[in-house]
């Protein structure tokens, strides 16, 4: 009974040491894309072939499924890690216009766990000669409450220098009101 | 961002008080009030960006925070540790459970029962 306490400490150790392994074990998110701009290629349907997976003894690769991409929704690309080429084709006679060179969709490893998804924000700037060019315009984490984080390129985020100054400034502070009133206590 | 931070350091800061105010009614209120400022202004910011930014479990956080505020409340106020980490644990503990209780879906949320 003596060593109650001793293996209260050692279970509290064993809960703390889990909850760190949750912390830094990255977890694994898809990158979603949508187009903006669609509105620019009326005669246009955009689309791309979404690799599906059946169950025979693992996963097996299936047929491809054709997805019509519409404006202002987000789409995923098979599982973790997919990416697929985006194709173009007309409206009214459904003749191939074109695809991309660069790929739609893939994953991501984060640590924080509640963001969902990544997505990005693809503007299709050119369709011609069998090629459609699109660029990047924004990138965002969408968490899993619904708001959205935008990724700034080649930063790690500008609210860092607000919290880390904010605790130093505090930390400075509270070490001169110590010293204060220990040269106060020590003069009375 | 700056204004979510500087309104959860208010929130906080009132809660803390409160507590530290009841357990610490020998000293001074300014002094009090002064040390609570600087100490929440000090582990706020700290945790809300590791919650926040980095992901950090929530318990990890608040473990950390409490850890955290036991030893400055045992150094600065030659404290024994056992009573600044019971402090620290009920003070910490309140503003948690109030901040849990404002926050929309906040015990689904960090509990992970969304």
């Amino acid at each position: 009974m003596k060593k109650f306490p001793l293996l209260l400490i050692l279970l509290g150790l064993f809960a703390w040491q889990n909850l760190l392994a949750d912390v830094v074990t990255p977890g694994e998110i898809s990158r979603n894309f949508s187009i903006i701009n669609l509105k620019d290629f009326p005669d246009l349907e955009f689309y791309y072939l979404n690799p599906t997976y059946y169950y025979n003894q693992g996963y097996q690769q299936g047929d491809p499924v054709e997805v019509v991409i519409e404006a202002g929704e987000d789409y995923s690309v098979g599982r973790w890690g997919d990416q697929a080429v985006l194709r173009a084709r007309k409206k009214s006679d459904s003749e191939e216009v074109g695809e991309s060179k660069m790929l739609v969709g893939g994953g991501e490893n984060v640590s924080n766990e509640r963001i969902s998804y990544i997505l990005d924000e693809i503007k299709i700037e050119s369709v011609k000669d069998g090629l459609i060019h699109f660029t990047v315009q924004k990138s965002f984490q969408v968490f899993e409450d619904g708001h959205q984080k935008k990724i700034k390129k080649g930063s790690v985020g500008a609210v860092e220098p607000l919290y880390l100054g904010l605790a130093g400034a505090m930390a400075l502070g509270l070490a001169i009101f110590f010293f204060l009133r220990r040269r106060k206590a020590a003069k009375a | 961002m700056g204004g979510s931070l500087l309104l959860n350091l208010g929130i906080t800061l009132f809660l803390e008080f409160l507590i530290l105010w009841v357990c610490m009614r020998r000293q001074k209120f300014l002094s009090l009030l002064l040390f609570c400022i600087l100490m929440n202004g000090f582990t706020l910011p700290l945790a809300t960006w590791a919650y926040g930014e980095w992901g950090w479990n929530y318990f990890v956080v608040e473990g950390a925070v409490i850890l955290t505020e036991a030893l400055i409340l045992a150094g600065f106020w030659k404290m024994n540790l056992l009573r600044a980490g019971g402090i620290s644990l009920l003070s910490n503990g309140f503003s948690a459970l109030v901040g849990l209780l404002l926050t929309p879906n906040g015990f689904a949320l960090v509990f992970h029962l969304a």
